[in-house]
């Protein structure tokens, strides 16, 4: 059941990302939803559904717009795969690690990226971006990795969670 | 015990997992880093069933952020505006033309000529989704190999100037088709190398960065004369852009001390932070 609902999440993370948050600019920066969602997964989960939801969210978003595939794919799988791997260090309880894990692989997707688009010639405003709207997305996306976690909480199973 | 067990058992080969999932994508990159143009099935049918749910909220978007300033009529009303706008871009790339006479009319009569002449079939589409970042630099539309649109058809749009007259405007190019969708990149991709002209000296030069919604780059002739304002078009020197199609204004340059090149920052004159809808310029088949 809670794969289903895990495609699902991931299947609507990817119209409200690409039709939605992205065309909402904050202070000149847009949120990246699948961030926050990853990490959750991750924290809630374990590394493996959190790195393999990370791999889907990531194609789904190469496959609409990226130049390569397998990019964003990556490096959502390493987000959500350091996420599950917390799991054993922090609280599942608590909101805070995820937020701060969502933070620090915010700031880790935006580099990466920039890295792996300039190996393959394709870097697209990356100074400008790093100037200053990534630190206001990373803040950002680990506000709104609160929301998603109380959701998430609600809408999977988690043995032995406490709701 | 069993889950002590089940973990025990898991242990190795989640590293297993971990190093081969992370291959799979590492080769998927390479693989694929070479420009994708026809989508494959699985892309394909992906971007078809995301589509209508894509557009729905798009338009939802587009109706919330333009409900005031907007003309919301009946079908035929609309009908109506998009017939004189369409209008009025055809009187304005004539406007153009016969600037360019003035300017050099030797040269100019046969382009002008060519420019009346060409009949370019406007396909209106609706942007579905961008890629994250502020700008519409790499983003979707909702026509695709069905609707006719194949790869390096151009992306356009109807922009007001300051003097109140449209202009058709590049916004960028198709870089890989769906059945009902396809990519564009726009041109404040860096990686669009992009010759123009300027259309009241018909100096050449080349646009080749960004800075943040404006293009940046140089007149191949040192000498060239530049005046703030100038309107920027594509050169057509190239086979990917058609000659004339406006890019931008200068808004500001200065020569360059080592080259004495003169480098020159561009306002496209397209909002690249809210793109709703285009036109696809179809083009020709064949390139004389």
């Amino acid at each position: 059941m809670n794969r289903l609902r895990l495609a699902l999440i991931l299947f609507v993370n990817m119209i409200l990302q690409s039709a939605f948050f992205s065309r909402m600019p904050v202070f000149g920066a847009q949120m990246n939803l699948s961030i926050p969602i990853v990490v959750n997964i991750g924290v809630l989960m374990g590394p493996v559904p959190g790195s393999l939801c990370g791999a889907i969210a990531g194609l789904l978003e190469d496959i609409q717009t990226g130049r390569a595939l397998g990019v964003r794919a990556l490096l959502y799988f390493f987000i959500g795969y350091f996420a599950g791997s917390m799991q054993k260090h922090v609280s599942r309880d608590d909101p805070k690690p995820a937020m701060a894990i969502t933070l620090i692989s915010t700031l880790f997707f935006f580099l990466s990226n920039a890295f792996i688009s300039r190996i393959l010639s394709v870097t697209t405003g990356f100074l400008l971006y790093l100037r200053g709207p990534v630190f206001i997305e990373a803040v950002l996306n680990a506000l709104i990795g609160f929301l998603i976690y109380k959701l998430l909480k609600r809408f999977l199973k988690f043995p032995g969670l406490y709701r | 015990m069993s889950r002590i067990r089940t973990r025990r058992r898991r242990r190795p080969n989640r590293r297993i997992y971990f190093w081969a999932m992370t291959v799979a994508l590492l080769a998927m990159i390479f693989i694929t880093a070479n420009q994708r143009t026809r989508l494959n099935f699985a892309e394909n049918a992906i971007g078809t069933v995301l589509m209508p749910f894509q557009k729905a909220v798009t338009s939802m978007m587009e109706g919330a952020s333009k409900a005031g300033d907007r003309l919301f009529g009946t079908p035929a009303l609309r009908r109506e505006f998009e017939e004189i706008q369409a209008e009025n871009e055809k009187l304005r790339e004539e406007n153009r033309a016969l600037q360019e006479v003035v300017a050099k009319e030797p040269y100019l009569k046969n382009e002008y000529r060519l420019l009346t002449e060409t009949e370019y079939e406007l396909m209106p589409a609706i942007v579905t989704g961008k890629e994250s970042g502020g700008l519409f630099v790499r983003f979707t539309i909702d026509k695709g190999s069905r609707h006719g649109i194949k790869e390096g058809d151009l992306v356009v749009l109807g922009t007001e100037l300051p003097d109140e007259s449209v202009v058709t405007a590049l916004v960028g190019r198709i870089v890989s088709v769906g059945d009902r969708w396809s990519q564009v990149t726009g041109i404040l991709d860096e990686t669009t190398n992009l010759s123009f002209k300027d259309v009241r000296t018909q100096h050449f030069g080349v646009l080749d960065g960004r800075t943040g919604d404006g293009l940046t780059g140089y007149f191949f002739d040192t000498d060239a004369d530049v005046l703030i304002g100038d309107s920027i078009v594509t050169s057509g020197l190239t086979p990917t852009y058609p000659a004339d199609l406006y890019i931008g204004e200068i808004i500001s340059f200065e020569t360059a001390e080592h080259d004495r090149m003169k480098h020159i920052v561009l306002d496209t004159g397209v909002d690249f932070s809210q793109l709703y809808r285009v036109m696809v310029l179809k083009q020709p088949e064949e390139r004389p």
